[in-house]
């Protein structure tokens, strides 16, 4: 093997295109693999805490030894896991895992030493390999991630141009990890933050600059569904009665304007105007979202929330959960409940099926044990609570 | 090379060493100047992003009164983006030279490069597509004053050899910055909800706190945010807090299902309201290529806090006069009418009067219906902004 620079320009682009594209992985590693003269590559994660390691994007070069799934390999490695283990316990000896080093198989013990370790018969050689080199991407408390090639077992150690290759490949695999993973991090933070307005008893629609409708939360996915006034039509937000459609767009529009001045906004929701077939009472206000500073290379910038509430739907909570917060008993929960609902007494009576007198009996018991005195005062209690819990999971 | 394509990638994550890649490829390839250049495809118009200079002498102002000078003058009239648009040349990855568009000594006789690239001594140039998605395409361009060959096969083969890392890094920017506005829109729509909201990763770090949290742990004593973990001062609801947060974690590694439930925090013996919370599992995708994995959400409620809708929104919702707001929002806020009149200096008689036209105005017949109403949209609308 010849490392000149297209070849070497052709690596490096096959590591950067796996840090966009996970599914890149298996890919990446053939390439060097083969293009370098190696026998096989994988990338090798260790959790420290728990001392599992495990093996990914594993390719080997020998056709024979390929048929083998990449499952059935996964399976003998975890086999050998716990040899592997002395490997990494001798590497982390030698201070040899330190993000961003490159070493060998001889940098460990000598060959023949290594040849004898169980790992090496069980699972190395198995695998056709025999010297092998390793550069270690991260390594803190919690995980060591290394992209670990070995050499043919044809009784030489690694080239000088493998490893001189992979010294130079070194900075790279470091700066492509780092950019997976800011991606990765960026995306489970979304993913949470989505998750936490998914709880949510009130539909929220995050918006683009040109108004499309990049995330809607669950609630905001059962407005649409039940109710056939407010629709997305081909990307945005629409109302099919004329008067109130223009009211939400210049709601929106307001929002948008004020997101790409950076100026505050004088918000204030608006209620649909539906005729009563609709069965729902919509209110909507959208507020601007403050822009990122810099020219921003991303496709759509979002510039604007809109939180949409059924008045007609009730705020939900569980039972069980006021119950234990206040150790009510579910006959004591469902009166303060339906207080917290609006209903009158007489209503909570006959609903329950108990007289007016019993519930008026369990209504104190309840004042007593939240600390409140007035029906009003339990309603203001129960629903500040919140109808965020609510289990929508 | 390998720092050259090391520095194309850095651009991608760190925007600001652009400076220091262009600088490199220059003194690579033996060139003069370098431009990022931004092509809207369906206006055909372009805008000059940024202008690099070989040349220490040549201050940030003197280039930025140049970039400037281009998008005023040039913006809506550059010859070179109508051919490439024309010829297709602007596919990402391309490296187009000044020949793919017009013979040099044509491109010679045209006002454009009379009035522009001589003007800086230009005598070749050439450019790499770096992204280009149907709508807009971002070019870097590089320009030589040398008049004999600027672009050796050898300088040619490097830039083609470029392109490709330039188009992928490119992809990867956008990809980078995507996700962060998503991101950071997400997190900002959680600083508008009424109650506080926590994320946690899998060691009980705090990874985000919206608006409301930051206020209740701010106005509480016995709440504090130390070493990125939220502990409270008194050792019993300090258990109770490290048990459910445990619980949701154990639940979110593990993937077992979770019977969670509330629990309330006392934090002063004034017999004030405690705070309500309650931690929910996230599921975590368990990738080794991230340092923190958000495993768990924590509700906070502070339950001594008003949370009624503000009086202006009353007003312009249900057409209420100031004080049938004032007192509408007493009444939600779970206060007696009597203390309310006294608030407000009323006779009983009179606020009760005005309850009544409150009632009617919005539909309810009773307090705790008036205070249901205004509770649930008051959930709804609580100000973003200060």
């Amino acid at each position: 093997m010849h490392v000149d620079d297209a070849l070497f320009s052709r690596l490096v682009g096959q590591i950067y295109q796996a840090a966009s594209s996970h599914e890149h992985g298996d890919e990446m590693v053939r390439a060097i693999t083969l293009e370098a003269g190696f026998a096989c590559g994988a990338v090798h994660t260790e959790d420290r805490k728990n001392k599992v390691n495990s093996v990914h994007n594993l390719f080997t070069a020998d056709g024979d030894l390929a048929k083998a799934t990449p499952g059935d390999w996964q399976t003998t490695f975890n086999r050998q896991t716990h040899g592997l283990q002395e490997l990494c316990d001798i590497s982390e000896h030698k201070r040899l895992i330190e993000a961003g080093h490159t070493f060998c198989a001889t940098d460990l013990a000598p060959l023949p030493a290594l040849r004898r370790t169980q790992f090496h018969r069980e699972y190395f050689q198995q695998l056709g390999a025999d010297d092998f080199i390793c550069t270690i991407v991260r390594s803190d408390d919690d995980y060591t991630i290394a992209v670990c090639f070995g050499a043919p077992a044809n009784g030489r150690p690694l080239s000088n141009e493998q490893q001189h290759l992979m010294k130079m490949l070194a900075p790279h695999f470091q700066r492509a990890y780092e950019m997976r993973r800011r991606l990765d991090e960026q995306e489970m933070e979304r993913n949470s933050a989505w998750q936490s307005l998914d709880s949510l008893a009130t539909g929220i629609f995050i918006l683009a600059e040109n108004a499309q409708v990049l995330f809607q939360n669950v609630m905001g996915e059962e407005i649409l569904e039940s109710s056939t006034a407010l629709s997305i039509h081909q990307g945005t937000l629409h109302c099919r009665y004329a008067r109130s459609n223009r009211r939400i767009q210049t709601q929106i529009q307001a929002a948008i304007d004020a997101s790409r001045q950076g100026a505050d906004m004088c918000w204030a929701p608006t209620e649909l105007e539906l005729p009563e077939a609709e069965g729902t009472r919509l209110i909507l206000c959208a507020y601007p979202l403050r822009r990122a500073s810099g020219r921003s290379h991303s496709r759509a910038t979002p510039a604007c929330m809109l939180f949409a509430h059924d008045l007609t739907q009730q705020p939900q909570l569980p039972r069980s959960h006021l119950a234990a917060l206040f150790q009510l008993t579910p006959s004591e929960a469902a009166v303060a409940l339906g207080v917290a609902h609006g209903l009158s007494i007489e209503d909570i009576a006959a609903l329950q099926g108990h007289s007016v007198a019993t519930c008026r009996t369990v209504l104190k018991r309840v004042f007593a044990k939240t600390d409140t005195g007035r029906q009003n005062e339990l309603a203001n209690l129960i629903l500040s609570l919140g109808s965020h819990i609510g289990d929508r999971q | 090379m390998s720092q050259l394509i090391g520095l194309a990638y850095e651009c991608a994550s760190h925007p600001e060493v652009e400076a220091d890649f262009l600088h490199a490829v220059c003194t690579a390839l033996g060139l003069d100047s370098a431009t990022v250049i931004l092509v809207d495809l369906k206006q055909r118009t372009n805008t000059m992003l940024s202008m690099y200079v070989d040349d220490p002498g040549v201050s940030k102002e003197t280039l930025a009164a140049l970039v400037a000078d281009y998008n005023r003058r040039f913006s809506q009239f550059n010859p070179l983006t109508e051919i490439c648009i024309d010829k297709g040349l602007l596919v990402s990855g391309n490296t187009i030279f000044s020949e793919d568009m017009v013979p040099h000594p044509m491109l010679q006789r045209t006002a454009f490069y009379n009035e522009f690239f001589q003007q800086q001594g230009w005598y070749d140039h050439a450019g790499i597509v770096s992204i280009a998605d149907g709508k807009t395409a971002v070019t870097i361009n590089f320009a030589s004053k040398a008049e004999t060959y600027p672009f050796t096969p050898a300088a040619r083969k490097l830039l083609r050899m470029l392109a490709g890392h330039l188009a992928r890094a490119h992809t990867l920017r956008r990809q980078l910055e995507t996700r962060r506005v998503t991101r950071d829109a997400a997190l900002q729509s959680l600083d508008a909800l009424t109650f506080g909201l926590l994320i946690l990763d899998h060691k009980r770090k705090v990874l985000f706190q919206n608006r409301p949290a930051r206020e209740i742990i701010d106005s509480n004593k016995a709440l504090d945010i130390r070493r990125r973990e939220l502990r409270c001062d008194l050792p019993r609801s300090q258990k109770l807090l490290k048990d459910q947060v445990s619980m949701a974690i154990d639940a979110a590694l593990h993937g077992i299902p979770m019977h969670w439930s509330p629990t309330q925090l006392d934090l002063q013996d004034t017999g004030q309201r405690p705070v309500a919370v309650c931690a929910y599992p996230l599921p975590t995708s368990g990738s080794p290529f991230a340092a923190a994995h958000p495993a768990c959400l924590l509700f906070l409620r502070d339950l001594n806090a008003e949370q009624g809708l503000p009086e202006d929104q009353l007003i312009d919702m249900f057409e209420l006069t100031p004080a049938e707001a004032r007192i509408a929002q007493e009444i939600a806020n779970g206060y007696s009418l009597e203390h309310a009149a006294e608030r407000m200096g009323h006779t009983l008689g009179t606020s009760r009067t005005m309850l009544k036209r409150v009632y009617a105005k919005t539909g309810t017949n009773r307090q705790n219906e008036l205070a249901c109403l205004v509770m649930s949209l008051a959930g709804l609308l609580h100000p973003v902004s200060e």
